[in-house]
């Protein structure tokens, strides 16, 4: 009994300690070790050790055998990627958790009903306003977005059917349930439509359709307007994505925030602040499009950004 | 420290525990959305090789056929779409020695061996290294495996190699990923009936397609000119990793044809004789950035025909097989030194080897070697000013070594407006027939010898300068453009002074000619919208030459005229009109003068489903008023032709 009491002690001493003086514990795991996951958590640390507070960031990988695990308590855990987010959340812990590199989806799936307090998130995928935003700017005489859906972004279709509406585009939209239906519906959304939104879904979207899709695209004189820096050089017109180290930088700047105010408590799930424009100037040139300069979109992407 | 590390060991078991969750969940990952999605490297798809340059900024004048022109023209034969394009000679050519069943040529020139031309089938040259032409009913290609067809109008040997002297045929065929699943259709009527099928489909990172067909052709009424043909063909591309690709294809295509002269019991009897034509292909590309790229390419064409005959004149028998392969390999690198400049640079070996005892007069096999260097350079000057120079260089067994070089300009004018400054020199490189020709016949003791070459050619050359226009107006768009084309040295056959032929008639080959191809040429387009569009072809050719008897200055009609208008009407139907006037024309070689031509074509369609599977029934008329009339001689006298056509998709 006095043993339990004694722990109970030491256990609040320790807590109380790391709220007052001691630096704040913050791990961040993530889903394997390679680059995009280093250069996130690389710029996460950077930022939180920017900020006035004191804090000890030590970096995991989800992927490691024999980890060297942490032996400290933490105070938050920073899940870079899905594998991490799923792998952070099965241990039922009730340190906040803040995901980073995740597609919304994904972490909708995850989260259920959990509370964004607790569990939150700067997601990997733009907002639907800002792709339509990008295909007003570089594509201006186009008007009727194409989007074929898969199971995965099926649950978008509302969302998206608002978007379009706000942005005064027209919509063509198809759903498919299996792979084979890809091309057919594929050509039949191209035959209405005039640019192809490519939104993430891994039955419409993956190594192995990329060269069908964009050859038939390519076919329909259609540009595409995908959602990787990939889909561009492979012969998307354009992009707007984030890259690791821009999701590191809001996900720091996250935290940053977090350790200035007095609880653990995190903010709700934010879609990126930072990103990138890509363009594949040969797709453009082949179809007769003058998309402008990269730099020029993106700033002026950033503008209608930072005024919504 | 280490008590505090004591301490933690016993509040902090979060480590532990997720030493023992990891990886658990990971392989249930498959296919759910993840970050994968978003930062995954992607196969490099559409790249310089595979993108088409937009037609105004391509150094040359390119017509492009695309599948719904092909498919609205109602063409049954490959060689019959290329009435559509301004400044072509088109015409159907029962034949006789060779049985070349179509004369195909850019400017005129044109006898039944029409030879001025390259024709590429991805990147593959298929004209025959004997006479320089193309079998064009011989070629193991289905029209439904066509993607599109540029034809460049003009020379252009820095981009497309040898024999690209008149102009280039450019045709390349659909990718195998964009063409999965089943696919069948058949068709007849009118002496005419075939049948294919089709399937692709995918195995990992390997896709691939198959299309085999029967095509039975009766052919003229009044001719010996029946085709019943096989074809198979098979092309698979395989994605190595990213950026590396191999592609490989095969085809064949072969049968029994009708040749000979019904109307004439001397030399050429009417018989059956038999061909076969297969080809092998292997393209390892790797691209390493959108726009750099290298590429090699190998492949091997062999055609065989075995022809026996019974003189009518004479019981002498004569032999006229014949057994041709080409082997070529061509590597090639694509780069931009800088944003604005671009690169293709290469080099090519090639083997051609024919053995043709009747032409040729040995029963040994002949060769013919080439290799070439090839550069162009892209320079985006200014945003408004592109330019295009290129160079060959080809050294071959009969000429030795020539430089051809070639220099355009295109300035936009503004927005949608461009014009077009070019000049370019090409060589056409005598054929083996033109160069080693022996075409004699034994009959008892008489010798008769009807053809003899004495080798020593040079190679005809081309200086070729042009000013063009493309523009678009609303929905109006307009390719015109002025040309003026210089040809010397133009081979033709002579008579020999001396005889060598019991009745005295022996034809050599010598540079003999020259002439000036000057006029004006261009296509109108007018798209409604998607579902009209109405393509106007028109050429003026004026051929002017120093050779006594006219051949080259009457070989090609001075207006000739083309009309494709398309529709789709709703509900599944669809409609097109074609319209061809060809003026009066004196084809050489074989041919003949036939007179003005005018005729109608037409097309209508349905598309319906049966169950879930899309299929069409289409009903075409070729020279739908019936109008007899005359192509290449007086011999061929084109009536009505229709056919339906049935096709499925499984």
């Amino acid at each position: 009994m006095i043993n339990y009491f004694l722990r109970l002690l030491i256990l609040f001493v320790a807590w109380s300690g790391v709220a007052a003086a001691s630096p704040a514990n913050i791990a961040i795991v993530l889903s394997d070790d390679s680059a995009p996951y280093q250069e996130t958590a690389n710029n996460i640390r950077a930022f939180v050790e920017q900020g006035t507070t004191r804090a000890v960031v030590s970096v995991y990988s989800a992927s490691g055998k024999k980890p060297d695990f942490i032996r400290e308590r933490q105070d938050l855990i920073v899940a870079v990627g899905v594998r991490a987010a799923q792998e952070v959340v099965a241990l039922n812990l009730t340190t906040p958790i803040l995901t980073t590199l995740i597609p919304r989806q994904a972490f909708e799936k995850i989260a259920r009903q959990r509370d964004y307090r607790q569990f939150s998130a700067v997601y990997l995928d733009q907002p639907l306003a800002r792709q339509m935003e990008l295909i007003r700017l570089a594509l201006p005489e186009r008007s009727r977005i194409g989007v074929v859906l898969g199971p995965d972004s099926q649950d978008t279709l509302k969302v998206l059917q608002f978007a379009a509406k706000e942005a005064k585009f027209g919509l063509v939209v198809e759903k498919i349930g299996a792979a084979e239906e890809l091309l057919p519906a594929l050509q039949r959304v191209l035959a209405d439509s005039d640019v192809l939104l490519a939104l993430p879904d891994p039955l419409v979207f993956n190594k192995g359709t990329v060269q069908s899709l964009l050859l038939t695209t390519y076919r329909y004189q259609d540009p595409v307007v995908g959602f990787s820096q990939a889909y561009v050089k492979a012969g998307a017109l354009a992009a707007v994505y984030t890259t690791p180290e821009q999701a590191g930088r809001q996900a720091g700047e996250m935290l940053q925030h977090v350790l200035q105010g007095k609880s653990w408590v995190l903010p709700p799930p934010e879609y990126p602040k930072y990103f990138s424009v890509s363009l594949n100037y040969q797709v453009a040139r082949s179809l007769s499009i003058g998309v402008g300069d990269e730099m020029a979109l993106s700033q002026k992407l950033k503008r209608t950004a930072e005024q919504d | 420290m280490n008590r505090l590390r004591q301490l933690a060991r016993y509040r902090a078991p979060l480590a532990l525990i997720l030493a023992l969750g990891w990886g658990s969940s990971a392989a249930e990952e498959g296919g759910v959305l993840s970050e994968g999605d978003f930062l995954a490297e992607m196969p490099l798809v559409l790249t310089v090789s595979r993108l088409a340059q937009p037609l105004d900024e391509a150094p040359a004048a390119v017509t492009v056929v695309d599948r719904q022109m092909i498919r609205d023209s109602g063409a049954w034969d490959l060689a019959e779409v290329f009435r559509l394009v301004p400044g072509m000679y088109v015409a159907y050519n029962a034949g006789q020695l060779h049985s070349v069943t179509h004369v195909v040529s850019y400017h005129g020139m044109a006898d039944a061996f029409a030879r001025r031309m390259q024709v590429l089938i991805d990147g593959r040259s298929v004209y025959t290294p004997l006479y320089g032409g193309v079998q064009w009913s011989d070629i193991p290609l289905l029209l439904d495996d066509i993607e599109r067809i540029e034809v460049i109008r003009g020379p252009n040997s820095a981009s497309y190699g040898a024999n690209s002297f008149l102009g280039i045929i450019n045709i390349i065929t659909r990718h195998s990923a964009e063409q999965q699943g089943s696919y069948l259709s058949a068709s007849g009527g009118d002496g005419r009936n075939d049948g294919m099928l089709r399937h692709g489909g995918t195995l990992g990172d390997l896709s691939y397609r198959f299309s085999a067909g029967l095509r039975n052709d009766a052919g003229l009424d009044n001719r010996a000119d029946g085709k019943n043909m096989r074809q198979f063909t098979l092309r698979g591309d395989y994605r190595i990793n990213t950026g590396d690709s191999l592609e490989f294809q095969l085809g064949y295509n072969g049968g029994d044809q009708d040749v000979g002269s019904p109307s004439s019991l001397n030399a050429n009897p009417p018989r059956n004789k038999s061909v076969t034509n297969r080809f092998e292909l292997l393209h390892w590309r790797r691209d390493v950035s959108a726009d750099e790229q290298v590429s090699v390419k190998f492949y091997h064409n062999y055609e065989q025909a075995s022809d026996q005959f019974v003189l009518a004149v004479a019981p002498v028998s004569v032999t006229n097989d014949l057994e041709a392969q080409r082997y070529d390999l061509e590597a090639q690198h694509v780069f931009s030194p800088r944003k604005d400049l671009r690169v293709v640079w290469g080099g090519g070996l090639r083997l051609d080897q024919v053995n043709s005892p009747l032409y040729l007069g040995t029963t040994a096999t002949r060769s013919f070697r080439l290799a070439r260097l090839f550069g162009n350079l892209e320079w985006r000057a200014r945003p408004d000013f592109l330019f295009n120079l290129g160079a060959m260089a080809e050294n071959n067994d009969f000429t030795g070594t020539d430089i051809t070089p070639r220099l355009a300009l295109n300035y936009h004018l503004a927005p949608r407006h461009t014009l077009r400054a070019g000049m370019s020199q090409a060589t056409r490189t005598p054929t083996l027939i033109e160069q080693e020709a022996n075409l004699r016949i034994v009959i008892g003791n008489l010798i008769s010898q009807k053809l003899l070459s004495q080798g020593g050619l040079s190679p005809e050359r081309i200086t070729s300068r042009e000013l063009g226009y493309i523009g678009e107006l609303g929905r109006f768009s307009l390719d015109a453009r002025l040309y003026h084309d210089h040809i010397d040295d133009l081979i033709g056959q002579y008579e020999y002074p001396y005889a060598l032929d019991y009745k005295g008639d022996t034809n050599g080959f010598r540079n003999l000619d020259s002439a000036v191809v000057k006029g004006l040429e261009g296509q109108l387009q007018y798209r409604l919208n998607s579902s009209t569009r109405v393509v106007l072809g028109f050429a003026r050719t004026m051929i002017a030459s120093n050779d006594g008897d006219q051949t080259y200055s009457r070989s090609m009609p001075f207006t000739s005229l083309s009309m494709l208008a398309s529709h789709r009407f709703g509900h599944g139907w669809s409609g097109s009109l074609a319209y061809y006037q060809v003026g009066t024309v004196q084809a050489m070689g074989e041919g003949g003068t036939v007179g003005l031509s005018r005729r109608w074509d037409g097309r209508v369609s349905r598309e319906f489903r049966i169950g879930a599977n899309r299929s069409e029934l289409a009903l075409v008329a070729q020279n739908l008023f019936d109008e007899g009339y005359q192509e290449f001689n007086a011999d061929n006298l084109m009536g009505r032709r229709a056919y339906v056509r049935f096709s499925l998709e499984i």
